[in-house]
């Protein structure tokens, strides 16, 4: 069994500027993030596949309480991406003016260097 | 159960609060029953690991409870740890294995600051996934808002209704968190600071009400509460000796989903609850036209409308809407969270479920006092573990 896609890997990805999901080779199903069984025929043959990166905002929110890692960007937005390929993932939304955040916007892939590890973001396209 | 409270519980642990709710329901019991005869506990609790850096809360609980050495068990599944602690106790008596089992739940929160249950509580969500990039508990709630105004060009007013409706619904049980209604909340608010408020929307739109993760506001989510709930489940052939007027679990679901919202194709619908619904409308042969009263998982206001949805009642997108025309009041056609709902009457996260089967079985024996619905034949119970990851419903019927 093919466990090479892990949380570990995918992390690794971002912080080399990659958006790494898996895809089925069986039926060619996508997944992001990676996931070594497929969702849809349960096959176990995937292999890595690189996203763009683009896509939309599917939904959203601005924190005003924050998680204790999150403090200093309060209030931020973070929200769930569609992406052009099919799957949706989670990520923080940069945006100047966080209020004027609206469904349905054009955004693209940014990968935010921390201290110590790289956080996926999205930001306007 | 115990009153689901932020402070009054400030002098006791988890077992202690535990062992309230179990003397109280064992003491109820109207033929009386031994504590003797239970056969095994399951305990639901979401983080006593974190809160009380205590584990192994199923056997601790069995030992307070003077019940060692018979089996018990924790249950965790997140916010539906004591719903699913119900099933597997009523699949344990279906089993034919026991006739009596303790089923319950508990949750002691208030020892940890706000950013640490924020923290504790975003463990539920997917933390390689979701919370890694900031999403806290609320924000997933928030989020799933969004994408439910967004689809069907609902309003936040929407979901002020159902605050308005379980605030008023929690002042009159006195086991709830909260007992006092929005309007009288904000007057008393308002007081401090010579502020008036001419109805409860202009209070929830003030600054009174602040965002916690936009659009829902502090009075759209749960409190952090402290408390337990513990109820006996009986076969139907031993039952009759304890008493003549039982709530009988017509039907039981359960359903999964995606740990992280992402990975499903709607974020607006809840389909672990649909599939637990399903099979425990399928299985107690009642249809949603029959359900009298239902305690439905509002930890957060956009919860409860998609759940009235999910379940049946509305039509989908049309769940806030049924709550600004007063249908699921106390006195409304479908009267959902008559005790006040996890916004007023709290949210001891594992007490939850069980705190759900407590109000159902009040209900159905007229016993629910000034949160009494009229004439309650069949009830409904939906727990959701964080955000609908995990779904337990039971339906109860009157005996």
């Amino acid at each position: 069994m093919n466990v090479t896609f892990t949380v570990q890997a995918f992390n690794e990805g971002l912080s080399q500027g990659k958006l790494r999901g898996s895809r089925c080779t069986k039926c060619g199903e996508l997944h992001l993030p990676p996931r070594p069984i497929c969702r849809s025929c349960g096959s176990r043959q995937l292999e890595w596949f690189d996203f763009k990166g683009a896509g939309y905002v599917e939904a959203f929110t601005i924190v005003g309480v924050p998680l204790s890692g999150f403090k200093e960007r309060c209030p931020y937005a973070v929200g769930i991406v569609k992406l052009d390929e099919g799957p949706a993932i989670s990520g923080l939304l940069l945006k100047e003016k966080v209020d004027e955040l609206k469904v349905g916007e054009r955004v693209e892939v940014v990968y935010i260097k921390g201290q110590e590890r790289t956080i996926l973001g999205f930001r306007a396209a | 159960m115990t009153r689901f409270h932020h402070k009054l519980h400030a002098d006791k642990s988890g077992r202690e609060l535990f062992v309230e709710a179990v003397v109280e329901a064992v003491d109820s019991v109207d033929n009386g029953l031994e504590l003797g005869g239970v056969e095994s506990v399951f305990v639901g609790n979401f983080s006593d690991d974190v809160f009380e850096k205590q584990s192994h809360t199923g056997a601790m609980m069995a030992d307070w409870l003077g019940m060692n050495p018979k089996p018990a068990v924790r249950v965790e599944g997140a916010c539906a740890s004591s719903g699913v602690a119900f099933n597997l106790g009523v699949q344990a008596i279906a089993s034919g294995l026991y006739d009596v089992v303790l089923v319950g739940g508990f949750e002691r929160m208030r020892s940890l600051t706000t950013e640490q249950v924020t923290d504790t509580l975003a463990m539920a969500a997917d933390a390689a996934y979701e919370v890694s990039v900031g999403f806290t508990f609320p924000g997933l709630y928030a989020s799933m808002a969004t994408a439910y105004f967004h689809k069907y060009s609902a309003k936040w007013e929407e979901l002020a209704a159902v605050t308005v409706k379980n605030h008023k619904n929690g002042a009159l049980n006195p086991k709830a968190h909260f007992q006092s209604d929005i309007m009288s909340t904000a007057v008393k608010a308002g007081e401090g600071r010579g502020v008036k408020f001419k109805d409860e929307l202009e209070f929830l739109r003030s600054s009174f009400n602040p965002v916690v993760a936009y659009p829902l506001r502090l009075f759209d989510c749960c409190p952090v509460s402290d408390g337990a709930a513990a109820v006996i489940l009986a076969g139907e052939d031993v039952a009759k000796k304890f008493t003549d007027t039982p709530a009988i679990v017509a039907g039981i679901g359960q359903g999964s989903d995606t740990l992280a919202i992402h990975d499903r194709p709607d974020f607006t619908s809840m389909r672990a609850t649909r599939v637990a619904a399903e099979q425990a409308y399928r299985l107690s042969g009642v249809s949603v036209k029959d359900i009298d009263v239902a305690d439905v998982h509002d930890c957060f206001t956009i919860a409860e409308v998609m759940a009235t949805e999910d379940l049946g009642f509305f039509p989908m997108g049309k769940g806030g809407k049924a709550a600004v025309e007063g249908v699921t009041g106390i006195k409304g056609d479908k009267p959902v969270n008559p005790d006040g709902g996890l916004k007023a009457k709290g949210h001891p996260v594992g007490a939850t479920g069980a705190a759900m089967a407590y109000e159902m079985f009040k209900q159905l024996r007229g016993q629910a006092g000034d949160h009494q619905v009229a004439g309650v034949e069949v009830g409904l119970a939906h727990n959701v573990g964080a955000a609908g990851a995990t779904v337990a419903v039971q339906i109860f019927r009157r005996g």
